[in-house]
């Protein structure tokens, strides 16, 4: 191969690595900050208007080698930003609960889509138009806090299905 | 005995028009062109859930997001899918509402004949413009739904819709309202005919529609 090929190479594998560090999302500060190892997968919010409520959704991978607690999530997009999980139970009610803190064991992941945990976001301080992205934080106990950007879209990657529910 | 006799011949005009629908292929229309094959048909063909013998839905009058009277009685001649959410609701009422969106591209030009009806179960907070604001970020088309409390208890009654507001004192949010997450679907004769639970495959509900619109195209 010539120099200037390996050179092409080199930089071709260094943007497509730079372009899928971006698409996973997996944010993470360089600085002399105390930040979880996580991976953040797959983040969307859906569109809303000014004063209105939305939800957040992601997949939290957990590559810190120890236990993690998310305690708590923060969004300057939202007056108010809280986990929250729906249940829909036997008797097809959809009942939303507020959870104080999300146990996420080394090595495992939490998945936060529709019908189940999702961060609320209330009364946003702008509307969300399709295409937007803004930042959300992830408190994890013990640890300084790590920045998510989300997008705004209609429906998460699977075109607007939620996840496959087992009937009861 | 006429009765019977009616419901015998109504069920085998939706089984004559389901066979028609099945042996032809798609009908008069463009519908989803997979909403067929992916049928995993049940009773009579459907595969949401049948209210057998089919019964009046239950009437009502309320308003929409404009202003204006919605009688659900004159609505004869369209299918009607009827969902109770409310605004606040950051998950299951949305989720839903997207659904519609994708149920309703997916029918093509019958979706003319398709109204999308959001009933809210939350009346304090769900003006008529909060829920016409609501409303346009899915389809301005659909129907908000609104009105005084008693109007509004007695649909949720008349449909067995559970609401259940729970007072949140930790959240901002102030409260939050528990309710039923399934959809239901009237016929263009004004029956309760379905019921799909939240989730269900937004092909599986195009599936059901066509089979409401191919019936009311051969009565």
């Amino acid at each position: 191969m010539s120099q200037n090929t390996s050179r092409n190479v080199i930089t071709a594998v260094v943007a497509a690595l730079a372009i899928l560090a971006l698409g996973a999302g997996a944010f993470q500060s360089a600085m002399s900050v105390n930040v979880p190892s996580v991976a953040i997968e797959g983040a969307w919010a859906r569109p809303a208007q000014e004063g209105g409520n939305t939800a957040v959704y992601m997949t939290i991978a957990n590559r810190e080698g120890r236990d993690l607690r998310l305690a708590g999530v923060d969004a300057d997009v939202a007056q108010a930003a809280e986990l929250h999980e729906t249940a829909i139970g036997a008797d097809y009610v959809a009942r939303m609960h507020p959870v104080d803190a999300v146990a996420l064991p080394a090595g495992g992941t939490i998945r936060l889509e529709p019908g189940g945990l999702h961060i609320m976001l209330l009364e946003l301080t702008k509307p969300l138009h399709e295409g937007d992205h803004f930042v959300v934080r992830l408190v994890f106990e013990g640890y300084d806090p790590v920045s998510v950007a989300v997008p705004v879209q209609m429906a998460g990657d699977r075109a607007g299905e939620g996840p496959a529910h087992a009937h009861p | 005995m006429i009765k019977r006799y009616a419901a015998a011949a109504l069920a085998a005009a939706v089984a004559i028009a389901a066979a028609w629908w099945a042996v032809t292929g798609r009908g008069a229309k463009s519908t989803g062109p997979d909403a067929l094959q992916s049928a995993g048909a049940g009773y009579q063909g459907f595969i949401g859930g049948v209210l057998e013998p089919p019964r009046a839905a239950p009437d009502f009058t309320l308003v929409d997001q404009h202003g204006s009277a919605y009688t659900l009685s004159e609505q004869r001649g369209d299918i009607v899918v009827l969902f109770f959410g409310y605004t606040t609701c950051p998950d299951v009422c949305p989720t839903t509402l997207v659904q519609y969106r994708r149920i309703k591209g997916l029918l093509g030009d019958d979706a003319a004949r398709v109204q999308f009806v959001f009933v809210t179960v939350d009346p304090e907070r769900d003006t008529r413009e909060r829920l016409g604001e609501y409303l346009s970020h899915f389809d301005s088309e659909f129907v908000g739904l609104t009105g005084e409390s008693e109007a509004l208890q007695a649909v949720w009654r008349a449909y067995g819709v559970y609401v259940e507001r729970v007072d949140a004192p930790n959240s901002q949010v102030g409260y939050w309202v528990n309710h039923s997450s399934v959809s239901y679907v009237i016929d263009t004769k004004g029956d309760l005919r379905l019921i799909h639970l939240y989730n269900t495959p937004s092909e599986d509900v195009v599936h059901d529609l066509a089979l409401l619109l191919a019936e009311a195209k051969a009565a």
